[in-house]
């Protein structure tokens, strides 16, 4: 029976992509599964190498060779986005997913104008007049927060600071009213009181225009402000699905439990509490839980069969012997 | 107790062209004026964003960049005016930790070469003593074991590689370390057992550390005192505590906040490059018409200053 849900707007199910390179598969990406209702911000959350980019990146259709999605369903507006055509796809990707990088110098054209790089994409997605999308070009740059639209439509990238720059991004992103915008890392670049006003400004947008946002980054502390929920990847795994006020109270697998003492608790001797170790390579992974030779709560059981996520409390979900 | 290190008015400015064809020279200020004083034994935080000069007064504290006015005291010692013959043997007792593990260590040299070339440049080994112990004692001391003497940098996690440069700093047995970001390169999880590595290090040794990063969360566990340095220029300055329960200045706040993970959208003034009055004026949500004019001076108790006219 196909259960109706039309609160999800994406839905993740078992998504597993690998590289394969020489002779070695890397699993990058292990059945991880989540769901982002309309109108919330999912944050997915992990240290470098945990799979979270290689997961965004297989949402978007954009894990090239010798990469490869190799099963799972991405299912959004209840379609199905593995089952699509590259065509197709490109239908999708712009138009109804706006997408967000993280280094903003390198998305954007350096030798097209900020305004043709935005009408770009309503050109491609829309059917509308030359007049039409210049309009619109000045709306959007309006709503991302620049005070004169008409000047900033004839600059170049390299005239605009990293914090304008990601604003441009936005603005392409939201340009054709998508229902989700997938952002990575979008403020990892900048510092810190350009990232407080950007991540103020995604806040604004998504509230007034109604979006959804699959938040990509590696900074607890960005989700904690931002998000309703979030997934924690370790090593290509998502070991943890919470809602953020739940997961700061008390994160469920230990993995989140380090991670959140290691940036904010003190242990009784004026040390911090580090997690031990360190994160293991892709090819060489540990047997069993890949997190249990960092674990303090590391049992025999978790050394052989790795456990499974399973469902601890509504929309709580860890992947640990402990539960 | 006497300063160890004292930096007085430090500037250091540098030229750069408007664009790759205009003649036009615009003046960047990357140190306007920085001031501060380090007791033996004691840890400085040194806080800010890119771009706000942090980095260029380490390189300036190290002989890497020469300000161009000011004055540098180390041990006594008048740093900027000081001979090469002096300079060699105030090396030693100043060290650096870089951001970087993967590009400040040599790829080319094993782990125990890298620990030993300071150690014989300085000729730290007396009479019996072998230089192969003193390699071992001084890795097992940052934590790494012996099975990595053999080893080559890209053999090695970037938590280990850290290690390591942490432990070749150390080996010349200095007064003062400069650790300019040492640890924003690493992951979340492998960031705080090298902060406690500092820690440990610190009280064992009572080295000085004068400790720069962007991150006031990562200062906060290592400092005794606090510098917050916004566009070339000391915002704030006082005691840890101080400066976390009682911030003064709009800009650590805002730091202070982003920290704790409160993000909000400050009205924004977008008047492009702001030639006068304060250096924070353009992102203040406190600015007064006399903050666009005036530059703040940097005023309060020896435990707490701040350079803000709203405060």
């Amino acid at each position: 029976m196909v259960k109706i849900n039309d609160k999800i707007l994406l839905d993740v199910i078992d998504l597993n992509t690998r590289f394969f390179t020489g002779d070695e598969v890397i699993p990058a990406v292990n059945d991880v599964s989540f769901t982002l209702n309309k109108g919330e911000v999912f944050g997915l959350v992990g240290e470098s190498g945990s799979g979270k980019t290689v997961t965004a990146h297989s949402i978007m259709g954009l894990v090239h060779a010798p990469g490869r999605v190799v099963s799972g369903k991405i299912v959004f507006e209840g379609t199905d986005l593995l089952s699509l055509s590259q065509k197709q796809m490109e239908d999708v990707r712009g138009n109804r997913i706006g997408m967000v990088f993280q280094e903003p110098m390198t998305a954007l054209n350096p030798v097209l104008r900020i305004g043709e790089q935005i009408s770009e994409v309503i050109e491609i997605h829309k059917s509308c007049s030359g007049n039409h999308i210049k309009e619109r070009t000045f709306e959007l740059l309006g709503q991302v927060g620049f005070d004169e639209p008409q000047r900033r439509y004839t600059q170049y990238p390299h005239q605009l600071s990293g914090g304008q720059r990601q604003r441009v991004l936005m603005a392409i992103a939201i340009a054709c009213n998508p229902s989700l915008i997938i952002a990575d890392e979008p403020t990892t670049a900048l510092d810190v009181a350009t990232e407080s006003q950007i991540l103020g400004l995604i806040q604004g947008l998504i509230d007034r225009l109604g979006m959804s946002m699959l938040f990509i980054t590696h900074d607890l502390t960005i989700v904690k402000s931002m998000g309703q929920s979030l997934g924690l990847m370790y090593a290509g795994r998502m070991v943890e699905r919470n809602r953020v006020d739940e997961f700061f109270k008390k994160p469920l697998h230990p993995y989140g439990q380090g991670l959140l003492e290691s940036i904010y608790g003190f242990s009784g001797s004026g040390r911090l509490k580090a997690i031990p170790g360190s994160v293991p390579n892709l090819t060489e992974l540990p047997p069993g839980c890949k997190f249990h030779p960092r674990c303090p709560y590391a049992m025999d059981i978790c050394k052989g069969d790795e456990p499974v996520i399973k469902e601890v409390g509504k929309d709580q979900w860890v992947r640990c012997y402990l539960y | 107790m006497g300063s160890l290190l004292s930096v007085l008015d430090v500037r250091r400015y540098y030229e750069v062209r408007r664009s790759v064809f205009s003649v036009e020279k615009e003046i960047v200020k990357a140190v306007d004026g920085v001031s501060f004083e380090l007791e033996a034994g004691r840890t400085l935080g040194v806080v800010g964003e890119s771009g706000s000069g942090k980095s260029t007064l380490a390189r300036c504290l190290m002989f890497l960049e020469r300000p161009d006015s000011g004055k540098i005291t180390f041990d006594g010692v008048d740093l900027l005016n000081a001979g090469p013959a002096e300079i060699r043997k105030i090396r030693r007792k100043l060290q650096i930790i870089f951001q970087d593990p993967y590009s400040s260590l040599n790829p080319r040299m094993t782990v125990r070469d890298i620990i030993a070339e300071p150690l014989k440049f300085h000729r730290m080994i007396k009479g019996s003593e072998s230089l192969n112990s003193k390699v071992i004692e001084i890795l097992k001391s940052v934590g790494i074991n012996d099975d990595f003497l053999k080893k080559y940098p890209h053999e090695m996690s970037g938590g280990q590689r850290q290690r390591v440069a942490i432990g070749r700093a150390l080996a010349t047995e200095p007064a003062l370390v400069i650790a300019d970001e040492p640890v924003s390169s690493l992951d979340v999880s492998i960031q705080a057992q090298i902060i406690n590595l500092f820690i440990d290090i610190r009280e064992q040794l009572n080295i000085s550390m004068v400790f720069v990063s962007h991150d006031l969360n990562i200062v906060r566990f290592i400092s005794d005192r606090i510098l917050v340095l916004y566009k070339g220029k000391v915002v704030e300055m006082g005691e840890r505590d101080q400066i976390f329960l009682n911030p003064l200045h709009p800009y650590t706040k805002m730091l202070i906040e982003a920290s704790r993970g409160e993000f909000f959208l400050k009205n924004e003034k977008s008047s492009g490059h702001q030639k006068t009055g304060c250096v924070f004026y353009d992102k203040c949500s406190q600015a007064k018409d006399m903050c666009k004019t005036n530059i703040p001076d940097l005023k309060g108790s020896e435990a707490h200053r701040t350079a803000c006219f709203q405060s």
